[in-house]
């Protein structure tokens, strides 16, 4: 695949092309085992803001999953999260496909499935064509350059926003909040048109509001028995990644604290469970929905609550958009040393009573093979046992699903063996 | 782990690559070296990004200043950086000798040469230099049939037995565009700066690693050492699971194929076992491309 080698296709002959080939991989799955509003709220929302993407007239840009998408929703954008595309082609089947051809051009196999995913897909042409490119240098070495990859491809501006290692540093915000006000100043001219501060400041106020609701809705999910399966809740965060600074978030964010506060009502007579109560580290195989359904239902677990979907920020401050966004960014867990991403999510086991980690170690994925090993140790030191489950997100070739639920299986015999 | 490294006083690390900076997670974890440090490289090279990394290098020396209380003069890093140009000055003509048609000096020799001038008392390294290419120029170099020219790009690789092998099935390699090759010494920091500044300047701008972002420029650099060293044919080596030189293999393939050379693509873990194995690949890799 040479660069610069997409074919200015349509954005209707992109969208085509996609409905296409979903149907040549069409499978009979049975449907999520969904049991919130929420979350059928949610991939309506998920699937309205792709469609829009593929209008002639919207401005898209691909960003990766910390790009802060406030400035691109003053901007009248529609932001597409690459990774949150490849999740969502891994569940349509076509992930398998679009790795292959990744590789048949060279994108070797140790790569992330996540990366080489987009790649496929790129090459293959049913992507929306992106108008413009942003991407953050965290959390991974080959997001970067997949992104500066794709711009030679599709031939459009690419902008990397470089995420400093040192968290605490006030070097570091000014650097983050410099760059973020100079990508705008790009936008700007790139489009022609004043970056409106005004909706600006309205973005930062709808993500405020769409975090307001999820620190809720992390707040009930302390109850136990835990009033949502984890399961379901997987998904919030991390496909929702897109939509911050946008009302269609803050109204999903709003059901979501509706459903689960009127499930916590619902419950507020029940026993305490007494299961074994699980904090889940990473995402899940998008291909396969029922790994953690069989944790759950078959293991008779709680999922009580994910890494993915805890807010490590503040409020964002609507009169210091850069500032504060940056502050978002920097702050995130797995930025800067691990030390950092070890408190954040040791203050989890407490608040949510947990028994066992269970980290979903996503093959390609260089944040948790090189952390495992220390998260494990610091958690046996507090007598937490931690489950490597190694596995793909995105590419079902290499792993059963069977020999997943099997050690998992094997893992929970083990911690009920020893709360005997 | 084992104590290997206790000896240490200080260790300073590079935020390349999300290995290297767990690296330094590991190490401050796990081991009681006194002095742990990580300097942050910016991935991208511009106003923004020259200052943060200047600060990230006046830090760095504030660091070491307050650990070992010793100050760091000015005129003590001038001296220093002096010094260090020297040395770059000496291997970039040791690798000027490498572009002749009958290089008088082996790749399998030149790479220890790097591997010595990382370490290790930095005058006497210089004056051993010296006298290296003092007796490289003067050496009657029986001239032999022209050997096919091999450039290396990639991970750090340090395989002497994989370049002696390529070297007996004919071929010679004329340059390493490797951190521990030509990018490791490429260039002079400038004396007339201030010197912080200088070395911000020369590190973050020197010849570009594929850790860095820009592709094209990386692209750029190797095609023009295609042409200095006269290369016939480039192997192209990723250290296993080394992100940053994987995904850049089919953009830099493209535009070396696109150039008309010939380029393989080896992936292994540094310490190569598989050397027959390899030596066979390499060999039909040189037979098929007209290397050989």
């Amino acid at each position: 695949m040479n660069q610069a080698m997409i074919k200015k296709f349509d954005r209707t002959e992109q969208f085509r092309r996609l409905i296409q080939i979903t149907k040549e991989h069409e499978v009979q799955r049975k449907s999520p085992f969904y049991t919130l509003r929420a979350s059928h709220k949610r991939l309506n929302v998920i699937a309205n803001f792709f469609r829009k993407a593929y209008r002639e007239n919207s401005k898209v840009v691909f960003r990766s999953v910390i790009m802060p998408t406030e400035i691109f929703f003053a901007m009248d954008m529609v932001p597409v999260c690459l990774e949150s595309v490849s999740a969502m082609l891994a569940g349509a089947n076509i992930g398998p496909r679009a790795i292959n051809i990744a590789e048949q051009n060279h994108y070797s196999r140790d790569l992330c499935s996540f990366t080489r995913c987009t790649l496929g897909a790129a090459i293959e042409n049913y992507l929306p064509m992106p108008d413009f490119l942003a991407c953050t240098s965290y959390y991974c070495d080959d997001t970067a350059k997949l992104f500066y990859i794709l711009s030679k491809m599709y031939d459009k501006d690419y902008f990397l926003l470089d995420i400093p290692y040192d968290h605490e540093n006030e070097d570091s915000i000014e650097y983050v909040s410099t760059q973020l006000q100079k990508m705008a100043k790009i936008l700007e001219e790139r489009f022609g048109k004043k970056l409106d501060y005004e909706k600006l400041t309205n973005s930062i106020r709808l993500s405020n509001e769409a975090r307001e609701y999820l620190m809720k809705v992390n707040e009930l999910r302390t109850n136990i028995p835990a009033p949502i399966s984890g399961g379901e809740a997987i998904d919030y965060a991390a496909l929702l990644a897109f939509t911050w600074g946008s009302k269609e978030m803050v109204d999903v964010c709003k059901l979501l604290y509706e459903d689960v506060k009127e499930k916590v009502e619902a419950n507020s007579n029940a026993k305490k469970s007494g299961k074994i109560r699980i904090l889940w580290r990473h995402l899940r195989p998008y291909y396969n929905d029922t790994l953690l359904e069989f944790i759950e239902k078959d293991l008779n677990c709680e999922i009580a609550f994910e890494e993915i979907n805890y807010i490590h920020w503040k409020e964002l401050e609507p009169k210091e958009p850069f500032k504060s966004l940056a502050r978002k960014l920097i702050l995130n867990s797995p930025v800067g040393p691990i030390k950092h991403w070890m408190d954040d999510s040791f203050g989890l086991l407490e608040k949510y009573k947990i028994d066992a980690v269970i980290s979903f170690t996503h093959w390609g994925c260089r944040q948790l093979a090189t952390t495992n090993y220390m998260f494990k140790d610091a958690l046996e030191k507090r007598n937490i046992p931690m489950l490597e489950l190694g596995g793909d997100c995105i590419d079902g070739r290499d792993y059963s699903i069977q020999q997943l639920k099997t050690r998992t299986q094997a893992f929970v015999e083990m911690l009920r063996g020893g709360k005997k | 782990m084992q104590g290997i490294y206790d000896l240490l006083d200080g260790v300073v690390m590079v935020n390349t690559c999300d290995a290297r900076r767990r690296l330094y997670d590991a190490w401050k974890i796990y081991l009681k070296t006194p002095f742990v440090h990580i300097i942050d490289l910016p991935k991208i090279i511009t106003p923004e990004s020259r200052i943060y990394f200047k600060n990230q290098l006046l830090q760095f020396q504030k660091a070491i200043e307050s650990h070992f209380r010793s100050e760091i003069t000015e005129k003590s890093l001038r001296d220093s950086i002096v010094l260090w140009n020297e040395t770059r000055f000496l291997l970039k003509q040791l690798y000027e000798l490498r572009r002749s048609s009958n290089p008088p000096i082996e790749g399998s020799e030149v790479i220890g040469i790097i591997k010595e001038s990382m370490t290790g008392d930095r005058k006497g390294f210089n004056a051993k230099l010296k006298d290296l290419l003092s007796k490289l120029r003067n050496s009657s170099n029986v001239a032999k049939s022209r050997r096919k020219r091999i450039l290396i790009t990639g991970s750090y690789f340090d395989q002497v037995g994989l370049i002696k092998m390529i070297e007996k099935l004919g071929a010679v390699v004329v340059c390493e565009d490797l951190s521990n090759g030509i990018k490791y010494f490429e260039g002079a920091v400038d004396i007339n700066k201030e010197p912080i500044e200088a070395l911000a300047e020369y590190y973050i701008a020197k010849s570009p690693c594929a850790r860095m972002v820009d592709s094209e420029k990386r692209s750029e650099n190797i095609l023009r050492l295609l042409k200095d060293y006269n290369v016939d044919a480039v192997i192209y080596f990723a250290l296993k699971f080394c992100d940053s030189n994987l995904i850049d293999f089919p953009y830099q393939k493209n535009k070396l194929n696109e150039s008309g050379i010939p380029v393989l693509f080896l992936e292994g873990e540094r310490s190569l076992i598989n050397l027959s194995q390899l030596k066979t690949r390499i060999q039909a890799f040189l037979e098929i491309s007209g290397v050989l």
